[in-house]
C-alpha cells in the first residue's frame, strides 16, 4: 500500500506521539475501514490472496481485518522507533526460545533470520538488537529517499547494520557484504516470500507454483549459517516473537539447485503454517499469485 | 607472482567448492572463473569469498572488489599477495 512515503510516516508518527497506545485500535478501525472502503483494487487483491490462503471464498471479514491490523501495525512501527529497553520489550507478550539462534551463533557461522511479510517483522529485529544481538538488515532501497534516511537513522542508533541489495543486480557478488557479516558471526534479517529479487526458485506455496527468493539459501550455502524462520504476529494487544527450527543448506559444486529447491520448499511450508494461523496479518497488498483477470500485480517490493 | 601461491589458490578452489575429478593443473590460471571458464555459479562465488578468508585471511569487502578479484585465478592470487604484503 502507498503508505511507505515520507509524508504518510510523518503523520503516523505525529499520531503516535499525540495519542496513547490504548487508543490505537479504535483509530486503526476507522483508518483501516476507510482504506478498506476507498482502495477497491487493493481490497480485491487482498481478497484473492486470502481466498488462496484459507481455501474459502467468503473472506470479507479477514479482508477488513487485514486493513485494520495493518493500520495498528504502522502505528506500532512508528511508536517503537522511539522505544528502547523495557518499554520496547513490553510490546512483546510471548517469546519462543532463542535456542535456534544461540546455537547457530555458538557454531560461529552467523544466522539468517527470515520472515514473511507477516505481523510486525520490524519489531523482531529491534527486539533482538535491544537484547544485544548484532543484527544486519538485508533490504531493498525504498523509492522515497527520506524513508531510507529515517530507517538508517533508527537502525544506526541501535547498532543495527543495513545492507542494501540492488534488485536488478544479477551478479553473484551483489550480496558479498552479507556473506562478510555472517563470517563475523552476525545475524542477517530478511524478508523471504516476495519475488522482488533477481534470484528465485519455484516451489509449491499454498498449492500454487510460486517463485520465492533464493537469496537466503545462497547465503546459507556459502557461509554455513542456518536459515531460521521467524514470525512476529500481533496476539491481542501485544506481539509474539516466534522462532522455528533452523534449515541448513548444503551441496557441492553442480548440485546447488536441488539443495536450494528442497530447503526453500521447507521454508515455504513453515511460512504456510504461520500465514494460515494469522491470515489477516499477511501484508501483501497486491495480487500475490497474479490470479485475478486484469488484476494488480504490481508492488513486489520487499520492505525490510 | 609466485607459482606456489597460484597453485594454492587452485587447490583452495577445488577443495572449497568440492569439485570432483579435477586437479589444480587442469584449472587455467588466466581463464575466467565464471561463465565459459570454470563454469562456476552464484553460490560458488560466495563460497570463494568465505574460502578466501578462511584459507588466506583476506576479506573481499564488496561487490566491486569481488568482481575484479574473482575474474581469474591470477587475479585472486594477486589480491592475496597484495593483502598479505
Amino acid at each position: 500500500m502507498g503508505l511507505y512515503n515520507n509524508i504518510s510516516l510523518f503523520f503516523i508518527n505525529l499520531f503516535t506521539i499525540l495519542v496513547p497506545r490504548p487508543l490505537f485500535p479504535p483509530a486503526a478501525f476507522l483508518w483501516g475501514g476507510l482504506f478498506y472502503l476507498l482502495l477497491a483494487e487493493i481490497r480485491r487483491s487482498v481478497r484473492a490472496n486470502l481466498q488462496v490462503v484459507t481455501g474459502r471464498t467468503d473472506v470479507e471479514w479477514l479482508v477488513f481485518s487485514t486493513f485494520y491490523k495493518f493500520s495498528i501495525n504502522w502505528c506500532d512501527v512508528m511508536l517503537m522507533m522511539r522505544l528502547k529497553g523495557e518499554r520496547l520489550q513490553a510490546l512483546i507478550n510471548r517469546r519462543s526460545s532463542h535456542r535456534p539462534l544461540d546455537d547457530a551463533l555458538a557454531a560461529g557461522n552467523g544466522a539468517i533470520l527470515v520472515s514473511p511479510h507477516l505481523g510486525n517483522w520490524e519489531l523482531g529485529g529491534l527486539g533482538l538488537a535491544d537484547l544485544g544481538y548484532r543484527i544486519n538488515v538485508l533490504t531493498f532501497r525504498e523509492p522515497d529517499e527520506k524513508v531510507n534516511q529515517m530507517r538508517e537513522k533508527v537502525r544506526m542508533e541501535r547498532n543495527i547494520g543495513f545492507i542494501y541489495v540492488d534488485r536488478n543486480d544479477t551478479s553473484p557478488l551483489a550480496i558479498i557484504e552479507a556473506v562478510n557479516a555472517l563470517r563475523r558471526n552476525e545475524i542477517l534479517c530478511l524478508l523471504g516470500e516476495r519475488d522482488g529479487s533477481s534470484s528465485t526458485v519455484a516451489v509449491s506455496f499454498f498449492g500454487r507454483c510460486t517463485e520465492l527468493p533464493a537469496g537466503a539459501a545462497y547465503l546459507s550455502m556459502a557461509s554455513g549459517a542456518p536459515v531460521i524462520p521467524v514470525f512476529v504476529p500481533l496476539e491481542g494487544y501485544r506481539y509474539a516473537t516466534l522462532m522455528e527450527e533452523p534449515i541448513f543448506f548444503s551441496g557441492r559444486h553442480g548440485q546447488h539447485a536441488d539443495a536450494i529447491k528442497e530447503g526453500i520448499a521447507r521454508l515455504a511450508g513453515v511460512f504456510e503454517r504461520y500465514i494460515s494461523r494469522y491470515p489477516d496479518q499477511w501484508y501483501n497488498f497486491f495480487d500475490f499469485w497474479k490470479i485475478r483477470p486484469g488484476g494488480s500485480s504490481s508492488e513486489p517490493q520487499a520492505k525490510g | 607472482m609466485s607459482e606456489d601461491l597460484i597453485s594454492k589458490v587452485k587447490q583452495m578452489i577445488i577443495e572449497s567448492l568440492r569439485i570432483e575429478g579435477m586437479s589444480p593443473d587442469e584449472i587455467e590460471t588466466d581463464a575466467p572463473l565464471f561463465g565459459e571458464g570454470l563454469g562456476l555459479d552464484s553460490i560458488d562465488a560466495l563460497q570463494l569469498v568465505v574460502a578466501m578468508e578462511k584459507t588466506f585471511g583476506v576479506v573481499v569487502p564488496d561487490a566491486a572488489t569481488g568482481t575484479k578479484v574473482f575474474a581469474s585465478v591470477r587475479s585472486m592470487a594477486d589480491f592475496v599477495a597484495e593483502k598479505n604484503q
